[in-house]
């Protein structure tokens, strides 16, 4: 049979090392780099063996690993991994006769030896096919096959029932693997003042030591689950010989008898499917594990291990989703309730069978009270209270600015962010999210109450020192609509894209006190013709670009952008950070190319201190042995020098005070911006800045309609700025 | 022109270049004018390389400053008489002794970072050789100091020799020449 090899490695380095390992070793072998492509790959080729190199925190990888080996048994597979495996993968691969498991550094000699001896077994196995070949023919045509076939049939029994005495003992997992008991973590964002925001995770689990959970949780289980849990060796025999007489009486499995050691064992090293190997095999490890820890770790252990429903695995996360608080703080009828839920968390789940799971959690509290582990009166007390309702934390705060993390931490860590139990502090500000989200409250609800129901608005604040995003809102409701106006919508950003235009005038030497002319004309761009008009369509002739700019003249604005050309206007917008294809027309000039509100901020933001900031919504991240795992730096560019820097502020100033924007001169300090209104009045706008925040506001509807009649820049983006900033 | 350029890391030129003995496998470090380049490689695998914006240009203006001489006359002390095994005869000598010094500890520092921290090497029994190359190594007694401080920098992977490439002006040219011959 011939000796097909074959290996898995999305790493570049490791799965070089790999390829020039066996590579110099004569072994030829295919590489592959993708889970889905080595699959395919295996069912077509029906390798002798397959060498997978993975990252078991990743999901994609244990899926892959599992589905070779299952159902390819009659493949060795090698699987290698890096550090953090946990004991869920590791007690898997054991359980597998076709898995070999090598942590730690890649061992090239150590590898070539295992193929090598893999290789040895093959050969032997089709020699040995052979000869029993042979074998069977001659005893087929033997005439004392009768006299050698019976002591071979009781020899083999024996044999047999020898094996697998020997193999129960044989293939138990090693104990130490509870040692490096490290389950999947959830990753937790938290707010500048480190507010939690959120928690990512495939498992929501948080690990808490044995010592800080308190008494009455492991008490209750105890009652409910594991009477003389502080008395037996592992095993309950009176129990369980009860149980099995009781399931034989009912003919069916009516009662379990196993100790809370014996189902931490079934949870950590075996297969959940029931058979008598199984039973045999947790109960050896029951009494190995209670010889090697004590009581009270072994029930710290299962309470982290195990499922409580609603995806929470372990009591600190179960304790959070259903009562919102740390496990620490639950009370004795909650304790109760979580001791309740492991036997079957679906149906004693309060949200999906209250009925069921109000009666066990009595029943836990009675069996409490009979042990002595509460008195009379807390056990009354403990009967009135409720059971929870509504799942606590499903909806989570400042989540349009929670999923923008998301995103971007997803792209750098991939699903390793779900899994690694990283602390993420994010740079948004609590209290000024709040007021964000409450001035576009406001904002809309003014809308509606003149007539525009419907409408949709955006904020971004930006702190100037840092380049950090402090505050974001992405429409009126996420839970309605997920969709994020501040960062995924591109919208015609009108007047506000003019001071690009003015900011290239002034980096090619004109001034602010500059003649243009503000006259009807027509353009040629993009082989149709364009007559740009003003607002209330009045024209004023020569004005110099402070007028110009103040009060947003469109024609104006158009003949200068005729003078500083096109091309010079796209690259001033993208040394801002446009990254928005500016298209190479005249409407362009007056927004007419979409972009998004985050973009423009960032753009303002290079307007008002003369550098242009990477967008940046990340202040640290921790990994779970504290170290400081990303820390990242201010990362800027100068952009505009500092003459032209005063000259673009000066006019943004006018704006202001002179121009469309008079309205923020209710704040009492000096602030500067520009409006902006799209045709037809489907997009509002007003970005501006103080001397310490860049703020940015949106308004307008999913479907470029009109948001209503004659609703600009100045009446429905503007009073949300002016909203927001009052508070600082 | 038809050709498809390949960027490598210089301190991979120089393994190539100088332990195809070894499998191409050991450290090569390339201490150039501006950079120093180093690399891990394990049969011709780049396993861990990193790059040091602090060579040779930087000992000569860095030692120019505090000894208020040009760039340009440090540079050609350098390359003319100076000897690292001596101990340093003037003011200019020690500060050169004294800016080797730190460049080696910098890139002896930075490599036991970046080997401590890479999960992709490989387990091995025997040792690696290192190569030094590159104008900086070029003045006499620089492979005893940078063996002195190695010292002070026990590494995670075990080093079976250090030397100075036999040619360290045309190493790198020739690794990437044996790159584009693959």
């Amino acid at each position: 049979m011939e000796f097909r090899v074959a290996f898995f490695s999305d790493n570049d380095i490791r799965g070089g090392i790999l390829s020039q390992t066996l590579s110099r070793a004569g072994i030829e072998a295919e590489w592959h780099k993708s889970p889905l492509e080595t699959r395919r790959a295996v069912e077509r080729q029906r390798y002798s063996l397959v060498i997978l190199d993975v990252d078991p925190r990743l999901p994609s990888a244990l899926t892959l690993v599992e589905a070779l080996a299952v159902d390819f048994p009659e493949t060795q597979l090698i699987v290698l991994t890096v550090a953090f495996t946990s004991s869920d993968i590791k007690s898997f691969l054991l359980r597998q006769g076709n898995c070999i498991h090598l942590s730690g550094p890649l061992d090239p000699d150590l590898l070539l030896e295992l193929i090598s001896e893999k290789k040895r077994d093959l050969d032997e196995e089709s020699r040995r096919g052979t000869v029993l070949l042979a074998l069977k023919q001659s005893l087929k045509w033997s005439r004392r096959a009768f006299r050698v076939a019976f002591p071979i049939t009781i020899a083999v029994f024996f044999g047999a029932l020898i094996g697998y005495v020997y193999w129960c003992f044989a293939t138990l997992p090693d104990l130490s693997l509870l040692e490096e008991y490290s389950p999947y973590q959830s990753s937790k964002l938290y707010s500048q003042e480190s507010r939690l925001l959120r928690e990512f995770y495939l498992e929501r689990r948080t690990f808490v030591p044995a010592e800080d959970i308190p008494e009455k949780v492991k008490n209750a289980l105890i009652a409910i689950e594991d009477n003389n849990y502080y008395t037996h060796p592992g095993i309950d025999v009176v129990r369980t010989l009860s149980a099995l007489f009781r399931n034989i009486h009912a003919g069916a499995f009516v009662q379990g008898g196993s100790t809370i050691t014996q189902q931490l064992a079934k949870m950590i090293f075996l297969e959940p499917r029931k058979t008598i190997t199984r039973k045999i095999q947790e109960m050896i490890i029951a009494l190995k594990i209670e010889r090697r820890y004590s009581k009270d770790e072994i029930l710290g252990l299962y309470l982290n291990q195990t499922y409580f429903g609603t995806r929470a695995y372990g009591i600190e996360a179960a304790s959070q989703i259903y009562f919102g608080k740390p496990v620490e703080e639950i009370s004795t009828a909650e304790a109760a309730l979580l001791a309740a839920l492991p036997k079957s968390p679906q149906n004693y789940s309060p949200y999906i069978r209250p009925d069921w799971s109000l009666s066990r959690r009595d029943h836990v509290l009675r069996r409490m009270r009979d042990k002595g582990f509460i008195g009379p009166d807390e056990y009354s007390e403990a009967l009135n209270v409720d059971i929870p309702q509504k799942i606590s934390g499903a909806r989570f705060d400042s989540p349009y600015f929670v999923e923008y993390a998301r995103s971007i931490l997803k792209e750098r860590f991939g699903d390793r962010l779900y899994v690694s139990g990283l602390k993420i502090f994010s740079s948004l500000n609590y209290d000024m999210q709040l007021h964000a989200e409450e001035a576009v409250r406001a904002g809309i609800e003014a809308l509606n109450q003149r007539g525009w129901p419907g409408v949709q608005a955006a904020l971004v604040a930006v702190e100037m020192k840092t380049g950090k995003i402090r505050a974001m809102v992405g429409g009126s409701n996420f839970w309605e609509s997920q969709f994020n106006r501040a960062t995924q919508a591109h919208r015609q950003p009108g007047s506000s894209f003019k001071p690009i235009v003015f900011l290239t005038a002034l980096n090619m030497g004109y001034r602010p006190d500059d003649l243009i002319t503000d006259t009807l004309k027509t353009y040629q761009s993009g082989g149709v013709s364009w007559t740009p008009k003003n607002y209330g369509n009045s024209y004023r002739g020569d004005v110099t670009l402070e007028t110009a700019f103040a009060l947003s003249l469109n024609a104006a604005t158009l003949d200068l952008a005729r003078r500083v050309k096109l091309k010079n206007i796209i690259r001033t917008a993208e040394d801002l950070g446009i990254r928005s294809p500016v298209r190479p027309f005249y409407p362009s000039t007056i927004g007419a190319s979409e972009v998004t509100l985050l973009e423009m901020v960032y753009a303002y933001l290079a307007l008002a201190t003369g550098d242009r900031f990477e967008p940046a919504c990340i202040d640290k991240i921790i990994d779970p042995e504290k170290n400081i795992l990303l820390e990242p730096k201010i990362e800027k560019e100068t952009v505009i020098n500092p003459l032209v820097l005063r000259r673009i502020r000066h006019l943004l100033r006018a704006s202001v005070s002179d121009g469309t924007a008079r309205k923020a001169e209710v704040l009492d300090r000096p602030v500067f911006g520009k409006t902006g209104t799209s045709n037809d009045y489907a997009d509002a706008w007003f970005i501006g800045f103080d001397d310490t925040l860049v703020v940015g506001v949106w308004v307008g509807r999913d479907k470029r309609i009109p948001i209503g009649d004659e609703e600009t820049g100045s009446t429905a983006a503007l009073p949300i700025w002016v909203e927001f900033m009052k508070n600082f | 022109m038809g050709f498809s350029p390949l960027a490598i890391n210089e301190g991979l030129t120089v393994v190539l270049s100088e332990l195809a003995s070894n499998d191409f496998t050991g450290i090569g470090i390339s201490m150039g004018g501006g950079m120093c380049n180093i690399c891990f490689s394990y049969l011709t695998i780049p396993v861990v390389t990193f790059s040091l914006q602090k060579a040779g240009d930087y000992i000569d203006q860095t030692v120019g400053r505090s000894v208020g001489e040009s760039a340009v006359r440090i540079k050609k002390i350098k390359e003319e008489t100076l000897n690292l095994a001596k101990d340093p005869g003037n003011r200019i000598d020690t500060s050169l002794h004294i800016h080797y010094e730190n460049l080696f500890n910098t890139v002896l520092k930075s490599l036991q970072k970046s080997l401590g921290e890479s999960t992709n090497i490989p387990r091995l029994t025997d040792g690696v050789p290192m190569v030094l190359s590159g104008g900086t190594v070029m003045p006499e007694g620089s492979l005893e100091k940078f063996k002195k401080i190695m010292k002070d920098y026990p590494l995670p992977i075990k080093i079976s020799s250090v030397r100075v490439a036999k040619n360290p002006l045309y190493t790198t040219a020739k690794g990437a020449w044996m790159m584009a011959q693959t």
